[in-house]
Order: C-alpha cells, then structure tokens, then sequence
C-alpha cells in the first residue's frame, strides 16, 4: 500500500515537472521577447524602458560607434547601444544599492564618475559632455551574467577608481583594491579562521590570545619604515627565507640566510619578491577592520577615514571612530571571535534541549500509536 | 457460573462489508469451547477484540474477570494465544525465543518447555528464520502451554500444517488440558478436529453468533426429520425448526432440540413422521449454516 | 525484561552497531590521518588541515542520521511481518513496552556513539594543535549521540505507525512538493518545500542538531 502510495507520488511528480519546466521555460521566452523588444525600442529613439523615474537615457547614437549614456540612480554609465537598457538599469540599481549599504565613498565621487563599457573610449564624441570628469573602465555587460554579476562589475569599476584616488598609505593597507560587497557572516567565520591559522604567525597567536599590540602588527595598522621588521618576529623572517625555493645573489639575502633577522627585513622590504605578505593579516581580514568601524561607528567614520590621508591607517583609525586603536581593535577581535563561531561545533544547552524535547514527543506519538494505544 | 470469556452485545465495524453484531460468547471456565464458523465469518476478529488487539465498537468484553482492553496486561499474564499466523522473531534461536517468552510470564515452566521441546522434535540452536510453518507453530504452541495459562487462545492452530504436525500439536494439547482445569478457546473452520477435543460450542456466520451450546447437545440434537403431510401452518414445537424444504413428495425439516418422544406431535398435527436422520458435528455445521442463511 | 529485549533488539541489529561502531571510531580518526602532517608543525598548512577537519567532519551528522534512521527502522521490522501480533500478545502495559523497545535501541545506539568518543579523542591525543585550534571530542560525541538519538527518535515512531501513519506521513510530504510546483507553475514562488526544510532544520526545529559544522578540530 506503502509502495503504491509512493509509486503515486513519484508519477504525479513526474506528470508535474515538466508542467512547471514548460511554464519557467515560456516565462524565459518571454523575458527574452521583452529584452529585444526593449532593444529595437532603443535602437527606435525611445526613452529607455527602466522602471525607475531616476533612470534615464541621457543620449543615443545608432551610427559610428554605437552607444548609450544611462544614469541609473546615481551611478552614470555608458555601455554598446546593442546592451539593452533594461540590464543596465538592474545592474546599476544592485550596485547603487551596494554602494549605499557600504557607505564609505562620498556620494559626489559616485555621482561625478562615469563608468564607461570597456570596448568604448572616452574620445567618443558622444561623451563630450562629460569632458572634465572622470572615466572608469566597465567589464563587458552579458546577458549570461546576473544582474548582481553584472552589479559586481560596476563595483569593481567603482572601487578601483576609488582607491586610485587614495593616499599611498590606503594604497599599500588595501593592497590597491577595496571590497565593497561585504557578507558579515562569511567575513567573520574568515577572519577567525585566519587568525586562528593563517594566524600560525607569532603576531596573530598573540592577538588571539589577547594582546591588542600584536594585533595592530599583525594588521598592519603601523607606519613604520620596515613593516617587515614590526609585524614579524626575526625566527619567521628568516626561515621564511630559508624555506623558499630559489637566490637572487643578494648579499643581504646571503646575510638573511645565515640567520640575520634585520637583512631579511631589509631585503623584503626592497625587493619586489618576498615570501612572506608584507602584512601577516589577509585582505579579508583588513576589510573586516573598515567593516567593524561602519558597524560600530557609522558611515561617516568609514567615510572619514578613507578620506584621511594624515599618520598611519592605524592613527586614521582612531580618529574617525573617536577612540583609542586599541579600543577599536578590541572591538574588532571579540566581533571576529564571537561572528566567528556563528557555526559552532558544539551543542548549545538549546540544541540539547530541543533534540531531548522532540525525541521524548516522538516517543510520546508512538505509544499513542493506533495499534498501541 | 463463572466465565474465563463473556462478551456482551460485542460490536465492531470493517468498512462497509463486515460487520460483527451482538455477540454474546460466554466461554465456561475449564471448557475447551470451540469456535466454529465457514471463511471470513468474523472468527479472527473475535479472536483480535478478545486480545484487545481491536477496539471493539460497542459492547463489553471480559476475559478472566479482567475488562478488556483496559485490564489487557491482567489477562494477558494468564492467557496463551496462539495466533492464525504464527510469528516470532525470525533472527533469533529457538532456546532465545524460548527465553524472551519466558521473561514475560512468572510461571513459565522451563522443565515443560525442555519437554515439549523433544515431543515436538524441535532443535533449540535453529534459527526461527529457518523454520516450517508446521515447526513455527509447534513453538508457538510450546511458548504458550509452558507458560501455563489458566485461559488458552487459539486462532486456527491447525491450519495449513501437514497431518503429523497437526497431530502433534492437538495431543500436546489434550495432554496439557488433561493436567489441570485450562480453559481452551479453540477457533477452527476444521469441524471434524474440534470435534474430537471439545466440549462447547458455537457458531458464528457473517458476524453473528448463531448457536452456543454444550458438544453432545449439538451433535444430538440436531437432525433432518422426512415429513410426509406437512400442517401448512406450524404453531408451537418442542424442537427448534431451523430449516423447512419442499421435495417432490415429502419436506425435509432440520431441528435442534430434538429428542425421541416428540415424534408425538407430528400425531397432533395431522403429520406423518417418514424418517429421522442423525447429524454429524459437520453435517449439523453445515445444515445449521444453510438454515441461518435461508430463512422460511 | 529490558535484558531480553535488549537481547532481542541485539539479534536483528548487530550489523547495524558493529560496521556504524567501526565507522564512528574511523571518522575522527581520518581527520587526522587524512589532513596529512600529524604534528602541523608547518604553520602554513593550518588553514587547508582545518578545512580538511570540517570535509571529514562532514561525514559524522550523515552516520549519525544513517544510524538513527537504520536503528529506528529495525527497532520494530520484526513485528512488522508479523503485524505486531506477538508483541501485542504480552503481557506488558503497552506504554511499558514501547519504552523498553525504545530504550533498548537507545542502549544499542551507545556502541556506535562510545566508538565515536573513543576515536576522537584518540584523534585527539594523537596530534599536538597549534595555538587557537582546539579539539572537541567529547563535545562532538555528545552532539552525535543527540543527532542519532532524534533521527532514531523520528523513525522509531514512524516505523511503529499503522500503515494510515505512513500514507499520511508521505502524502503530506508529497502534498508539500506538488504544491511547490503547481504554485510555481502559475508563477507564485510558494517555496513550501524550503519553508517546511527551514522550520525543521533551523533551531528549535527537531533536525537542528544536523545542521552546520561538524570537525573534531576548530578554532
């Protein structure tokens, strides 16, 4: 009876998917009908089909190089006239509103660039309008992508312009790229696994356990001359040296292989090949500093620190939050020690309660059983 | 008079063909009673609301002086069912099956099982898996007499074993009734066999109770009477007229009740006692089954 | 009496308990094993040896439910064939019975969950864990032990159900799937299905337990 109930099931399942395989499919078909008809509209001279009143298309040219200049929120972007206008307007609103929850470029940056398709130039006469602002290179815009791949793209377009626009210091801290699309979840179980692991570096062990001063080395919030001398101990300079493949000659290399910690971190410090980061923490990990700051302290601190270009990150730090580093760095770490174990490996005092509680209903359900009641 | 089974206007509904109606069974203690009915009269179903294994729709049920099903493990500790389809734990022994039976019952005669386990040429080390249908339900049967119940249930016992197996469990059987003052509760659609052991009966078709009676009272007393000039109008009988048949030249009539000096009031009516024919239990079975469905 | 039946439970699901008992003692044990260097002397490696604890930790909610689920559906095969006629026919309170039957399962349970703490805290003993990693043997054994017991729980009460109980049980599962898809074949997004999944593996859901990450070895 059983099988034949199952047997029941699995036909109706099978007479179901295909019903609702053919409805998605039609559904597609018709996006798709909508794209193009969305396409020759443009190709027509109509306004744009954004749903948006903040959307716009500012101009069209069907010949030479054929293109449209879109404002979409306040993000400005000039994309192939075949892109049809309806992909542009989701991409920029995912990342108009990704900019937004990030909150720390100025909005008159955002306003002011112009994100421009990478196969197009800002020679094209089309954009003489927009002579005197400044221009970023757009990956190309696919219909394959989804609207948050594609959004991803004017982040990164975004992004890169604005850490170009940031003092050396923000430069060498970011590593030349800031992360704008934040996830606290998987940025907190990171970063304790970082400190944890990637943390097998003397200054992260040491901030695990609780000292902000290894901390700040092992973040890299210093200004110091020689980081490599500040954020490591002598023992993990020189056999990180000696554990790699490979001599240049140097002689301060020579003198780093015979066990002087001070030539190991001269010789990173100068050479463009190193075989230790030149900050112990990842870029994963520095970005969820800025992310604790927003957290803690609003936009306008994360908007103010960026925007700082005077003493060390770790200094710029303190004075936008208004606190001490220390005190912004112990934030940060009982953030990462407590986000980090958002998945614990142990049983909560209510996971054994609950698992108890629905074992001893199920035991309940099958004394009161029909045959055994 | 103390019953080891009384039921009262006992109930209970299957769906939309079978229904069990009123039954009134009282089972004598010490009695071997057995219950007689054709195919799907409703005999294991009985049996089941008897064990407490189906909720009676109405009526009451006592088994031992116990309500059933409320006092269930009360009876349960002085009964022994053997059920239509013999079924223990397959992956065990039979000396495990004989253990965790015994763990159940305080009177468990351990002695009597060992006994039983040689008169039923039953191996102890056999896994029950491995078992006949015929050597499942010799075991079944030991597990219950040495538990030495004072009330024994059992739904067809005989059924589908070969003729050695059968034997088998019925002399086991009269042998173990012959000990003490066992009430036995024997279903079977097996006249003959019962027959030979029981000394009540009753009989049920289509759920309904027809007859309840002492053995020799039904094997006596029911006969197929030839009537020659038949009153077309019957008043009062001595006998109970079960079922009335026209032939060509004369009727036959079955009784119950009957006994030799009513031959009188066929005089008093005008009609003439050709022949009076004796009933076999089975032959009485299946008359009192025919006059149950026909009706004159 | 509890002895018989735990006897008897013993005969028709030693297989069970002996290979998920070996398996249970293995688990933790190829954490260590499997992640390479024992003595994770090599800092560098840390990081990939940790993700390596959580793969193999994967496996330990998938034998505990495979446990419950096997235990629980063996906890009453035997009388199925006999249509618990055998059963019913003892003399104990039947509420009495269920719970020896129960509580013989959850005895037969301890074998596989006693191997699992044996392995890893012999895991355990075995590497030396650099600062900030930590090992939870006895933790991880006790969440096991809850998330066998809850499946065993689950399927011990569906297998001693009427077959009207296990109709039911697929039909509303099934009433699930089907109305997922009808609702998205007419373009609503219903998501019944993924709604039921959350309310029952998401705490306090009974399948909680299972959920997220199992490793011998964490931060």
């Amino acid at each position: 009876m059983s099988r034949r109930a199952l047997l029941l099931l699995v036909l109706l399942v099978l007479v179901a998917e295909p019903a609702r395989l053919a409805a998605q499919a039609s559904f597609d078909s018709t996006a798709y009908l909508r794209s193009r008809v969305a396409q020759l509209d443009s190709l027509l001279g109509h306004t744009s089909a954004s749903p948006t009143t903040r959307s716009r298309v500012l101009a069209e040219q069907a010949h030479d190089h054929p293109l449209r200049v879109q404002v979409e929120g306040r993000l400005t972007l000039a994309v192939p006239l075949d892109v049809p206008a309806q992909w542009v307007s989701t991409m920029a609103h995912a990342a108009d509103s990704t900019l937004g929850e990030f909150g720390g470029i100025p909005d008159e940056t955002i306003r002011r660039l112009v994100l421009l398709e990478v196969t197009l130039t800002p020679e094209n006469a089309m954009l003489a309008q927009f002579k005197g602002r400044p221009f970023a290179s757009l990956s190309p815009v696919r219909a394959s992508d989804s609207a948050e791949a594609n959004g991803s793209k004017a982040l990164e377009a975004m992004a890169h312009y604005f850490t170009g626009t940031l003092d050396s210091t923000w430069q060498k801290w970011l590593e030349g790229q800031l992360v704008l699309a934040w996830n606290s979840n998987l940025d907190g179980e990171r970063a304790l696994d970082d400190l944890a692991s990637v943390g097998g570096y003397v200054s992260g062990k040491e901030c695990l356990a609780g000292m902000l001063a290894s901390c700040r080395q092992w973040l890299g919030l210093d200004d110091s001359p020689q980081p490599y001398s500040v954020r490591y101990r002598p023992q993990e300079l020189v056999s990180a040296l000696r554990n790699s493949d490979g001599s240049h000659g140097n002689p301060t290399e020579d003198r780093c292989r015979g066990g002087d910690a001070q030539a190991c971190a001269e010789f990173f410090t100068l050479m463009s090949w190193h075989p230790l980061p030149s900050i112990p923490a990842s870029g994963e990990m520095r970005m969820s500093l800025l992310r604790e700051l927003r957290e803690r302290h609003g936009k306008e601190a994360l908007r103010r620190v960026l925007a700082d270009s005077a003493g060390s990150v770790g200094d710029r730090l303190s004075h936008a939050a208004g606190i001490s580093e220390d005190s912004l760095v112990s934030e940060w770490r009982l953030w990462v020690l407590g986000r980090g174990r958002i998945e614990r490996v142990t049983a909560g005092p209510g996971d054994l309660v609950s698992a108890l509680l629905f074992s001893a209903i199920l035991v309940g359900m099958a004394i009161r059983s029909g045959r055994w009641r | 008079m103390s019953y080891a089974i009384e039921t009262h206007n006992l109930s209970y509904r299957a769906g939309k063909n079978f229904e069990l109606r009123e039954v009134n069974l009282r089972v004598k203690e010490g009695a071997i009673y057995g219950f007689l009915g054709p195919n799907g009269a409703g005999k294991s179903t009985t049996v089941r609301l008897l064990m407490g294994m189906l909720p009676a729709a109405s009526g009451t049920i006592k088994v031992l002086g116990h309500d059933v099903p409320r006092a269930m493990p009360l009876a349960l500790a002085d009964t022994g069912y053997v059920p239509e389809r013999p079924h223990l734990y397959p992956p065990m022994l039979v000396k495990q099956a004989m253990d965790y039976h015994a763990a159940f019952f305080k009177d468990f005669d351990d002695g009597y099982a060992d006994e039983l386990l040689q008169t039923f040429n039953l191996v102890a080390d056999a896994r029950l898996s491995s078992l006949s249908k015929g050597e499942m339900g010799k075991l079944h049967m030991l597990l219950v007499l040495a538990q030495r119940p004072r009330l024994l249930i059992l739904d067809e016992p005989t059924d589908g074993l070969d003729p050695v197996a059968r034997r088998d469990v019925l002399t086991a059987l009269l042998d173990f009734c012959s000990q003490g003052s066992t009430t036995v509760f024997i279903s079977s659609h097996l006249v003959h066999e019962l027959e030979r052991i029981c000394d009540w009966v009753g009989v049920l078709d289509h759920g309904r109770l027809i007859v309840e009676l002492p053995m020799h009272g039904f094997k006596q007393g029911i006969k197929r009477l030839r009537v020659a000039r038949p009153p077309s109008l019957i008043g009062d009988t001595p006998f109970v007229l079960l079922l009335r048949e026209q032939t060509p030249y004369d009727e036959i009539w079955v009784v119950r009740g009957w006994q030799a000096p009513m031959t009188q009031w066929f005089d008093g009516a005008g009609a003439e006692l050709k022949e009076v024919v004796d009933l076999d239990l089975e032959e009485g079975f299946v008359e009192l089954l025919r006059a149950s469905r026909t009706p004159f | 009496m509890l002895g018989n039946i735990l006897k008897a439970q013993w005969t028709s699901a030693r297989a069970i308990v002996i290979v998920f008992g070996i398996l249970a003692f293995t688990i933790p044990l190829a954490s260590v094993f499997y992640g390479g260097d024992l003595t994770i002397s090599n800092v560098f490696q840390v990081s990939t040896w940790l993700a390596t604890s959580r793969l193999v930790g994967q496996a330990i909610p998938i034998t505990a439910l495979a446990l419950g689920v096997l235990l629980g559906m063996s906890a009453w095969s035997a009388d199925h064939s006999g249509r618990h006629v055998y059963a019913l026919s003892l003399p104990v309170p039947r509420w009495k019975f269920v719970l020896l039957r129960f509580e013989a399962g959850a005895i037969l349970m301890a074998g596989p969950v006693a191997a699992l703490g044996v392995g890893a805290l012999l895991a355990s003993a075995v590497v030396k864990l650099p600062t900030g990693i930590h090992a939870y043997p006895l933790q991880l054994t006790l969440r096991f032990a809850m998330a066998a017991m809850v499946m065993y729980a689950i399927f011990f009460a569906i297998s001693i159900g009427t077959k009207r109980v296990v109709v039911g049980t697929l039909s509303a599962i099934g009433a699930l799937i089907l109305g997922d898809i009808a609702l998205g074949a007419i373009g609503s997004s219903p998501a019944l299905v993924e709604g039921a999944y959350r309310l029952l593996t998401h705490w306090p859901g009974p399948l909680a337990i299972l959920m997220g990450r199992w490793a011998l070895f964490d931060v």
